[in-house]
């Protein structure tokens, strides 16, 4: 293999490739998917501009609790519902049910999870103004979670859902983007003029990197530009575990797309003609999709066993793996191994791919039998 | 020097190659004619490396020809080929940069050949939107535009207009003036004969005739004369050295090849005046017929589309 081919070619796929006018048209398409999904979250998350709360007092300062709190609501801009239990157990039920916000109690907020921020200051409030008479001996307030749940699994479900979404479009379309260029080069016949100057592992490697690189550039325009819309609209919290999504989906997809593309290079390889691709590739879009289908499940249950096994199995790995960012409670070795397996995996397909194109690419006419392809080498 | 020897190559049971040798000297035009599928085209492939031969070398200056040697060299594939969608100029740029040439370098050498072959004025293009004549013209830049050390070309002069075949000419001329060993073939015969220093006759996978025409000529078992003469039909049939006769307005001798032709000559002056007394030289065209006919069915069963692999078009 020859380095400088290899530049050659890769530096051909990516300009030619990027500069043509549907990759642009493709590039600005999921752009504005990607605007408009954000645009939409942060209005369904921003559409209760006066937020109402539900509160129960209890204890005894409750009376001039909830009068106070009744007071100030209006000028903290808090619809407030307030009454007064005489059940303290009863009224934490009220919480854990969610038919009460909160409930406060001699100093103590019980809620399910956390205090809403808009709400604490109300609360904290009208607990220390009822215990103006006694000044020296002002107690402070703490909040008892009734419920406590993961600040952002929410946030983690989309977060994958959108990571997964991202992995299978991406990996499909570049994917078919080596196939189709593959079937080109034979179609147009050009093959045999490039095959004169570079070895077929040359041209196979460039035009696999170079499409591959435009890819990474499209997943990371799409990426910079989501957590920018989504930051900015507020409709995503910039968390570490966002980051580690990114991080985790580049790292599939180059892995992912290696693995596959070399898949599809060789089976385009067997064909002369775009027409008989698209059927010819038929398969290798089932080993995409189930696992893309699968991931589907996988998202509301990313603890269940055979989630753990999958994620671990190549090629179902690269899109089932990325789901367990919802689950976030992977130990440290499954994402290892499972980059691992897939690694292995990728060799193997590699060096198999990069056989059968180096047997076929030259064999015009009708399909190339997959005997001939594996065994019958140019240098038979 | 390009120099191949005792090609072979077998697709299954057919046999394309069956020992194909020749050479061709630096600065020769060298002419490879054959019937179609005689395997031309695979010898072109093997010497270009795209193909590789069960057995045999191709060799430059003395030594086998590895891909740093091949990627020196130039080549026209019969299937014309380049990317449809690129610009001519980037094309040519590109090719000849996988060639090894640099950058600033590609670029010169691909605007002297759009400009040198007509086509400059469409560097922007993209090669789709050419027509077939231009095509042709870019796709020889492309087999040109890296300065080749070798040149194989297959069918280069096929779907060229009376211009185009003579600015291909000269230009072919031109680079075997700077010694570039230069190999073509064609189905144009007079074209070959015209134009090449030495010829090569491929027939079902063997070199059947290698040399100049005129050694070609030399080499044949006969030898034709007219001979204008008013005597009546029949006056040399009895002629030692005579195979056979055609009486015309002249006569037409097919003479052995170890015929005296003065014999003839004074055998037809003893019947009557001579006016005319003409060897005739065979043209390459029955030449090739001869050579073919010669080994038509000296052959162990390969059949004729043995040197297509692609079995689609013949």
């Amino acid at each position: 293999m020859n380095r400088n081919a290899v530049r050659l070619v890769t530096r051909r796929e990516f300009v030619e490739r990027g500069r043509d006018r549907g990759f642009a048209i493709g590039v600005g398409i999921s752009l504005a998917i990607v605007l408009v999904s954000v645009l939409i979250a942060s209005l369904v998350s921003n559409k209760n501009k006066t937020p109402s709360f539900t509160v129960g007092f209890a204890g005894t300062r409750a009376v001039a609790e909830q009068q106070i709190a009744d007071r100030g609501a209006p000028v903290a801009k808090i619809k407030l519902t307030s009454s007064l239990v005489t059940d303290a157990v009863g009224g934490q039920q009220l919480v854990k049910d969610g038919k009460l916000d909160a409930l406060v109690d001699d100093g103590q907020v019980f809620v399910k999870d956390a205090v809403d921020p808009k709400l604490a200051p109300l609360l904290a409030e009208a607990n220390l103004a009822s215990q103006v008479p006694n000044l020296d001996q002002l107690q402070g307030q703490a909040t008892v979670q009734l419920a406590p749940k993961d600040p952002d699994s929410g946030q983690r479900k989309t977060i994958a859902l959108i990571a997964e979404i991202m992995l299978f479009s991406q990996m499909i379309a570049y994917c078919l983007a080596v196939a189709t260029g593959v079937v080109e080069e034979k179609t147009s016949r050009v093959i045999e003029v490039l095959l004169s100057s570079v070895s077929p592992r040359s041209l196979l490697t460039g035009k696999i990197i170079g499409i591959g690189a435009l890819g990474l550039l499209q997943l990371a325009a799409t990426v910079l530009v989501g957590l920018g819309a989504g930051s900015a609209t507020g409709a995503l919290h910039m968390t570490v575990q966002v980051w580690q999504a990114v991080g985790i989906v580049a790292l599939w997809f180059v892995v992912g797309y290696i693995f596959y593309a070399s898949a599809y290079a060789a089976v385009a390889a067997r064909v002369s003609r775009q027409e008989e691709m698209q059927s010819a590739v038929q398969p290798l879009n089932l080993l995409i999709m189930v696992p893309y289908f699968a991931a589907f499940a996988a998202i509301g249950n990313p603890d269940a066993t055979w989630v753990r096994a999958l994620s671990l199995i190549p090629p179902f790995s690269v899109l089932i793996q990325p789901v367990r960012i919802a689950g976030g409670d992977a130990s440290w070795w499954e994402p290892v191994a499972a980059i691992g397996l897939m690694a292995v995996a990728t060799v193997g397909i590699v060096l198999a791919g990069a056989r059968v194109y180096e047997n076929s690419v030259l064999r015009f006419g009708s399909k190339v039998p997959l005997r001939v392809a594996w065994t019958a080498g140019r240098k038979a | 020097m390009l120099e191949l020897e005792g090609l072979r190559k077998r697709y299954g049971d057919r046999v394309a190659l069956d020992g194909v040798t020749f050479t061709v000297r630096p600065g020769e035009l060298y002419g490879f004619v054959g019937t179609n599928g005689a395997g031309k085209t695979t010898t072109m492939r093997i010497t270009l490396g795209v193909l590789e031969p069960d057995a045999g070398t191709v060799r430059y200056q003395g030594k086998p020809v590895d891909s740093a040697t091949r990627r020196t060299f130039g080549y026209m594939p019969e299937e014309r080929g380049l990317y449809p969608k690129m610009r001519v100029g980037d094309q040519l740029r590109y090719l000849a940069e996988l060639h090894g040439l640099s950058r600033g370098d590609a670029d010169k050498a691909a605007t002297y050949w759009m400009e040198r072959l007509s086509v400059i004025e469409r560097a922007g293009d993209r090669v789709e939107a050419l027509s077939l004549g231009n095509q042709q013209r870019v796709q020889l830049a492309a087999a040109l535009v890296h300065h080749p050390a070798v040149l194989v070309l297959d069918e280069p002069f096929s779907g060229l207009d009376p211009v185009g075949v003579d600015n291909l000419a000269e230009v072919l001329r031109e680079r075997a003036a700077e010694g570039v060993p230069v190999v073509f073939s064609s189905h144009q015969l007079e074209l070959v004969e015209r134009l090449c220093d030495s010829i090569g006759i491929i027939y079902r996978g063997r070199m059947v005739a290698t040399g100049t025409v005129d050694e070609l000529r030399a080499s044949r078992a006969e030898r034709v004369l007219r001979v204008g003469t008013d005597v009546a039909a029949g006056w040399a049939d009895r002629v030692p050295g005579v195979v056979s006769a055609d009486y015309g307005k002249s006569t037409t001798l097919v003479l052995a090849a170890d015929a005296d032709d003065q014999a003839v000559l004074d055998a037809a002056r003893a019947l009557g005046p001579v006016r005319e007394f003409t060897p005739l030289r065979a043209s390459l065209a029955e030449l090739f017929r001869e050579a073919v006919a010669d080994h038509d069915g000296d052959e162990d069963g390969s059949n004729q589309d043995a040197a297509d692999p692609r079995g689609a078009d013949a």
